[in-house]
């Protein structure tokens, strides 16, 4: 009740403002009808001239000067000059440029004036963009991240999300594989979930939008990313919201932190063009050698051989080799190109870009192609009300490739299919194995059809009125609407195909996303030292989508792919559901004196994912800031530029879960013999509720020189509470969970960032960036035994999350009188007979495991945790250096003391069965070579040497030069006579040098993608690319 | 729509509209099944449960085949290699799937028997419903039974393990708390009693694929064999010879049984069709042909057939190599016979052996035989006759699940390399002991 009642007051507050301000508005436009008029009445007018340079001498393009009281203005040439008819009644000029102090200049009765303009010493770089507003970084309280343009443009992504690697402190970002426009994992401040998802929110220009996969077919591992479909050229910042002070006001989404994404707006200046492209090749930086085709077929002999079993190959050294890496690895161009005109009047700004980006992916059949237009609009309809829109329109086409754990996997064949079979067939067909499950990689790669086309609307519009000088109401109307269509067919040429006579799929899935925003910002100091600012609003969201999905089997061949010539129609299903989310917030920011700052924020979320009795959750956050430097002691000190200390508590929420996670539910599709049937496949629980996500966080920024070195530490403890978890039920009630708040789970951690202007010269400067996080997970409670994920991972209490549990190998056996010993002793311990250590048919040349519980026998209890996939420390390192006119920019970006579970080795050095073998497994135990930590060939592994051990755990720490650019601008001189204002050219390569000890394909992998529970599993997934590449900006 | 609260300020119940959504591609669960069409439709979902590729859509029948000397493991699943070396661990997943899968089938049925008496519509039959959901009730914990009960010994013997019994449906959280294992006696008790409800209240005819009185006095019979009560075995088994209307299909056409549908012979099959598929032939048959190549029948099969048995060809091709036509379509509705009349003539010859009416038995084992294209037997003593008939059930069901539980009821396990003797019983999953904390016990040995 206490929430209607909320409701109605927010309600009938806000019925009044819109009304005033429809009424305000009528005033206003009868207004500006008057100055219209009067505008053409001809006073005496007279010429003048000048240029507009910043402090160092350089010509500020674009710089607008305005005759003061009048619309008479103009904006300055490419060469720093301009010309201006000043009416009589000017006396004033007002000249301004972003992020230089805007200078009123008195008119004498010259008519030419050299005028400076004085950099902001809080220009654009010190503005951070928060929830619902923006402020000025030294004011700040809670911890917030920002990433520019500059950063972000270097880096030749698909998706925003891989920009911010290695680019803030606190922020984990690992692309789970090459896969072009796959998802990425991103983890700020470390995984707070286990099942509900970690990934942060991502807002774009104040639009919650929706991440994620929408793809309905299975390719492994790798799942398709959202994101993909935002163009990164048109991003002008990233701000990270790390800490519960600055991201709380996102309440029940921003447990995982918050990724505020603002795209580039238009200025008041001449139109600028601005072009940039780039063309380069990719190619993945390691191949790992296969065995042979003679030397597999002698393996598997000589494993067969081992158990007495016929040899499959009469003779061995007859067999063909295929290297079915060099089949599929191939050098792939990756190019892009994107045009933007921004400018503007002092009324209408804007920014319109159009962009095309094509992708090949270093594995043959996999490519990725993005087109995008944006228009992002401002326009002042009177001095006090101005509306604008940003709205963004992007068509992506993927093609696919099945990968990681899938027998029709590209990579994942390639490296399991034996290198005795060739390509093609004598025939022209592809061969197969015909004593293994895979595909021909060549066939899986280039015979089945699998494509998907994501088209995306991100569009908002706003309206923003001053309703006095201290208090101005906001409101959005915003619409993410994607659509996702995907194709697939697999012709009778595939194994998948064969036997069903090809198989087609059309699936399309649409999910609309509306959003109203609507809130109070006001501003207002009191007196010299006390100043407020405040934000009150509600917000509601609702989501809907739709799947559709259709299969069908049996074609008259492979040329029609359409469904219409399928005579089977296997599957027709679709599927509706949707949320909806309501919320009210507010925060009230309090500043004494710039020096004492709190904050304090509150956000009330319904959710309809929720129970019933538990909709609603409130989410709030308070904190403060001391401001050291401002205090007489410090004021005048050569050394401290500012120095401030800030603490911060608050409860985010993480409503990631399914839409009626919280219902008993009957499922339609238990079907029989073409009659409907119904069945039970969810228990209720109307207590169901927000997982919370409590925050301490403290922090040190310290700026030195002028603030030319920057440090900040922050230390960090999360726990999420209230984790939304199936609880395990047995089995026998029917039903494997139930929904339920239950378990939590720990980040402590330290992040600290590093900025410095090592040198700063007309000519020459040097930057260098660094940061480096420090973090620890530990799952506290879960809400039943232990769990297993993916293939070795294990979640348990007292661990952290993607802890890896098996065996531990001793050793090898290198003889019989070692296991008989053994044998034995497991006969007298456990009183029976039949007792062995091991396996009955463990002989010399197999792998002794530890016997951990120390009852004599290997069993499942002898497993034990071995480590996690948690990097001890990660981080990036950025040096930007400019001589002359060249740039050159080095980022390194590093991760240590993270495992990976190599489970590719497990299957491609277990010598068990037909796999194809890396030529590792030559160092093989055999009698004659027995200095060897790879044990002996056997057929079937009867002794299980390639279970879950530390054998196939790696250290997977590495260090990366993930970029390198050097870039060359031609000098002013040059360009005025080309009449442009901006000509750079530049060479660029990623991933060039990888320092690590991993033995496979890339030490940056997950297999699961995003995963909370699996992360650090290596298993046949496409492994990042090393890409050169050259490009050119342009701008006029 | 919703946004329709910021537009029109003044409708205040359009915002709780946002948050309090109805699902709609689900029906609401939370008081079970009302109507008669909800109760028919939640007695196909009963049905539905069966044909899980973790049950009779392939591994029950599979794994137990692949267990006991009928299927070899030619493919990349560690689960199924587990089965094929007897080393099954308690952590196994094919085994922690298919207990899942059975007790999600107890639980549609249990919802039927206790919504079904609140269906008030005349046109509703509601002891045939009843009956129904009561036959798959007593199936399931048959087939719960013959995997994870019993003793190394076999079963109905002292001291024989059952398994949790559950008889109302779960509809709530705390419905959902761990029942201990009942006694293997207690459990054959509530399949004895469930069935003769079947037996008395099921019509006679029920549709295709669907459990009627004669299909459940076939399980019947199959129920007493276990239980080794030979003359309830021998007259249920005898009533659905003599008055079920099937008849054997010829030898001459022997594939028949399995490459047509609803033959003639069938009692119960479960019903597969291409939108409602299995993946059957795909475990079974070679990628070039669009299977993933998992499993194969063995030779041991292959070599244990007489010359001139037609029934070789059918349970190992040559070509693809070393499969079965029992199931050849990959595109994946081959039906699975869960019952049909050979069976019966094997069970009568065995519980007529059994109970001395030796040349009754010998006629029935030699139906059975000449059907198959063979000579006439004449085993001399129970003895024999009982060996005799145990290999035509090897040959005659193979790819269809009986063997180990044949090797199990004769305690013959050991013939099959096993060596440990706790491994006659399967081990309940490792996940139902400790999610029970204990209360529901595993077996011993694991």
């Amino acid at each position: 009740m206490a929430q209607n009642y909320w409701q109605v007051i927010l309600f009938r507050v806000l019925f009044f403002f819109i009304i005033q301000s429809v009424t305000s508005m009528k005033k206003l436009l009868f207004g500006l009808a008057l100055m219209l008029v009067s505008a053409g009445a001809v006073f005496a007018q007279r010429n003048v001239t000048g240029k507009v340079s910043d402090q160092k001498g350089e010509p500020l393009i674009g710089a607008t000067i305005l005759v003061e009281g009048t619309s008479v203005g103009t904006v300055v040439d490419p060469d720093g000059s301009f010309t201006l008819r000043v009416p009589a009644n000017g006396n004033t000029l007002v000249v301004s440029y972003t992020g230089f102090i805007t200078q009123r200049l008195a008119l004498g009765n010259a008519n030419d004036y050299n005028i400076v303009l004085e950099a902001d010493v809080i220009s654009f770089a010190d503005v951070v963009v928060v929830g619902y507003g923006t402020r000025s970084k030294k004011e700040l309280t809670g911890s917030v991240s920002k990433v520019s343009a500059e950063a972000i443009s270097k880096l030749p992504v698909t998706g925003l999300d891989q920009a911010l690697q290695g680019q803030a402190p606190g922020v984990q970002v690992t692309a789970a594989s090459g896969t072009p426009g796959a998802s990425v994992s991103v983890r700020v401040r470390g995984p707070s979930s286990i099942t509900a998802g970690s990934q942060p929110l991502y807002v774009i220009d104040g639009v919650p939008i929706n991440i994620g996969s929408f793809s309905q077919l299975g390719f492994g591992g790798q799942q398709d990313n959202a994101l993909s479909n935002i163009n990164p050229a048109d991003i002008e910042s990233i701000e990270v919201l790390k800490d519960a002070a600055a991201a709380s006001i996102y309440g029940s989404r921003a447990s995982n932190g918050v990724v505020l994404i603002t795209t580039k707006r238009g200025k008041q200046q001449k139109t600028e063009v601005s072009l940039n492209a780039y063309y380069g090749t990719q190619e993945v930086w390691r191949t790992l050698e296969p065995l042979t085709g003679p030397e597999y077929g002698a393996l598997v002999n000589e494993a067969r051989a081992a158990r007495s079993l016929s040899a499959l190959f009469p003779d061995p050294t007859t067999l063909p080799s295929t290297n079915w890496q060099d089949e599929i690895f191939r050098s792939a161009p990756i190019q892009s190109t994107d045009l933007s005109f921004s400018g503007g009047s002092d009324r209408t700004k804007f920014y319109v870009s159009g962009s095309y980006f094509n992708q090949d992916g270093s594995i043959i059949g996999s490519t990725f192609n993005r087109m995008s237009v944006r228009v992002n609009l401002d326009n002042l309809v009177s001095d006090r009300f101005k509306i604008g829109t940003s709205t963004a329109f992007s068509n992506a086409n993927s093609s696919r490739i099945n990968n990681d754990n899938n027998i029709f996997g590209v990579l994942s064949t390639a490296v399991l299919l034996g290198s005795h079979i060739p390509v093609y067939n004598a025939d022209g067909t592809y061969a197969r194995d015909p004593n293994s499950s895979v595909e021909n990689p060549v066939a899986a790669a280039n015979e089945p059809t699998n494509d998907i086309q994501q088209g995306r609307l991100l569009s908002s519009v706003f309206g923003e009125l001053e309703l006095a000088p201290w208090l101005s109401f906001r409101s959005d109307l915003s619409l993410d609407y994607l659509n996702v269509r995907e194709f697939r067919f697999s012709p009778t040429t595939t194994n998948a195909g064969a036997g069903v006579r090809g198989q087609g799929i059309e699936a399309y899935s649409r999910d609309i996303n509306v959003i109203n925003e609507n809130y109070f910002s006001i501003r207002k100091s009191f007196g010299e030292n006390h100043s407020f600012d405040a934000v009150l609003g509600v917000s509601f969201q609702h989501n809907n989508q739709e799947t559709f999905f259709a299969q069908g089997e049996n074609y008259p061949g492979n040329t029609i792919q359409t469904l219409n010539a399928a005579s089977i129609k296997k599957d027709a299903t679709s599927n509706r559901t949707e949320w909806g989310l309501n919320s009210y917030f507010t925060r009230l920011n309090y500043s004494y004196a710039q020096k004492y700052l709190i904050s304090a924020s509150v956000r009330a979320d319904g959710s309809s994912r929720f129970g019933a009795n538990n909709r609603f959750g409130i989410f709030p956050a308070v904190s403060a800031a001391w401001r050291i430097s401002e205090e007489g002691f410090l004021s005048d000190s050569e050394l401290i530029s500012d120095l401030k200390l800030r603490a911060s508590w608050g409860i985010r929420g993480n409503q990631n879960i399914a839409n009626f996670a919280s219902r008993a539910l009957i499922a339609a599709g238990a079907n029989y013999n073409q009659l409907a049937g119904l069945a039970p496949t969810q228990l209720g629980n109307p207590d169901l509720t927000w997982e919370q996500r409590e925050d301490l966080d403290i922090a040190l920024e310290i700026g030195l020189f002028k603030d030319r070195l920057n440090f900040v530490i922050e230390a960090y403890q999360g726990t999420t509470n209230e984790l939304l978890l199936g609880r395990p039920l047995v089995f026998t009630s029917g039903f494997a969970t139930i929904n339920e708040n239950i378990g939590s789970i720990k980040n402590t951690g330290i992040d600290l960032g590093i900025n410095s202007v090592n040198v700063e010269s007309s000519n020459f400067s040097w930057t260098t960036n660094f940061n480096l996080s420090f973090f620890k997970n530990e799952v506290l409670k879960l809400a039943g035994a232990p769990f297993a994920a993916g293939f070795a991972s294990w979640v348990e209490e007292g661990y952290a999350l993607g802890s890896f549990r098996g065996y531990e190998v001793v050793g090898i056996f290198q003889t019989q009188d070692e296991i008989t010993a053994l044998d034995n002793a497991a006969k007298e311990s456990t009183g029976n007979a039949n007792a062995v250590y091991q396996s009955s048919l463990t002989r010399p040349g197999d792998i002794q495991f530890r016997d951990l519980d120390g009852d004599g026998v290997i069993t499942s209890s002898d497993q034990k945790i071995l480590g996690h996939a948690n990097p001890k420390f990660y981080g990036g390192l950025t040096n930007n250096l400019s001589f002359y006119g060249f740039d050159l920019s080095l980022f390194f970006q590093f991760s240590y003391g993270n495992l990976v579970y190599n489970n590719t080795k497990a299957f491609a050095e277990g010598m068990n069965s037909v796999f194809g073998q890396l030529a590792t497994v030559r160092d093989r135990w055999t009698a004659e070579n027995t200095d060897t930590d790879i044990p002996r060939a056997v057929w079937a592994d009867p002794n299980n040497n390639r279970r879950v051990s530390d054998r196939f755990l790696e250290d997977a720490s590495y260090l990366r030069l993930k970029n390198v650019t050097l870039g060359y601008n031609l000098p002013s001189s040059l360009l005025q006579q080309l009449r442009l204002s901006k000509l750079r050219v530049y060479v660029s390569g990623q991933n060039l040098l990888t320092f690590t000890e991993y033995s496979g394909f890339d030490p940056e992998v997950s297999t699961f993608g995003e995963t909370n529970t699996a992360p650090g599993t290596d298993f046949l997934t496409f492994p990042q690319s090393r890409t050169i590449l050259f490009g050119l900006n342009v701008a006029f | 729509m919703s946004f329709a609260c910021v537009l029109v300020l003044s409708t205040f119940t359009a915002c709780d509209k946002n948050i309090e959504l109805e699902p709609e591609t689900a029906l609401d669960g939370t008081a079970g099944f009302k109507t008669k069409q909800d109760v028919d439709a939640a007695l196909i979902g009963c049905y539905s449960a069966l044909q899980s590729a973790n049950y009779m859509g392939l591994r029950y029948w599979a794994l137990g085949d692949m267990y006991a000397d009928i299927l070899a493991h030619t493919g990349t699943f560690p689960s199924f290699a587990q089965v094929a070396n007897r080393s099954i661990l308690a952590d196994n997943v094919e085994l922690r799937n298919m207990w899942q899968q059975i007790y999600i089938a107890i639980n549609r049925a249990n919802n039927v028997i206790a919504s079904a008496p609140g269906v008030t519509d005349p046109s509703f039959n509601v002891n045939n419903a009843i009956g129904e959901a009561r036959f798959l009730r007593a199936y399931n914990y048959f087939n719960l039974l013959a995997f994870y009960g019993g003793t190394p010994a076999g079963y109905n013997q002292a001291g024989g393990l059952g398994v949790p019994l559950v008889t109302t449906p779960t509809l709530t959280a705390a419905d959902a708390a761990p029942k201990p294992r009942n006694t293997e006696a207690e459990v054959w008790a509530l399949i004895l009693e469930d069935l003769d409800f079947a037996v008395q209240n099921l019509v006679n005819t029920n549709g295709t694929g669907r459990a009627n009185k004669r299909v459940a006095n076939a399980l019947k019979a199959r129920v007493h064999l276990f239980r080794g009560e030979w003359t309830p075995a021998e007259n249920a088994a005898g009533e659905v010879i003599t008055t079920g209307g099937y008849s054997l299909i010829p030898g001459s056409t022997y594939a028949d049984i399995y490459l047509k549908k609803n033959t003639a012979e069938a009692i119960w099959e479960l019903q597969f069709d291409v939108t409602n598929a299995n993946s059957i032939a795909f475990f079974y048959y070679p990628t070039n042909l669009g299977g993933r190549n998992e499993i194969a029948s063995t030779t041991g099969l292959r070599d244990a057939h007489e010359a001139g048995d037609v029934r070789q060809a059918v349970n190992y091709t040559t070509t693809p190599a070393a499969k079965t036509q029992k199931y050849t379509r990959v595109p994946g509705d081959d039906n699975v016979l869960l019952i049909r009349l050979a069976e019966m003539y094997l069970i009568r010859a065995e519980a007529q052996a059994r109970s001395g009416k030796l040349s009754e038995a010998v006629n029935d084992l030699n139906t059975i035989r000449t059907r198959a294209g063979l000579g006439m037997a004449s085993p001399a003593t129970a003895e024999e006759i009982v060996a005799a008939v145990e290999k035509e059930r090897r040959l005659e069901f193979a790819h269809e699940g009986h063997r180990w539980f044949d090797l199990r009821r004769y305690n013959k396990w050991s013939t099959v390399g096993i060596t440990q003797e706790y491994r006659a019983l399967w081990p309940i999953p490792q996940r139902e002991v400790e999610t029970s904390a204990g209360i529901i016990t595993q077996n011993p040995g694991y």
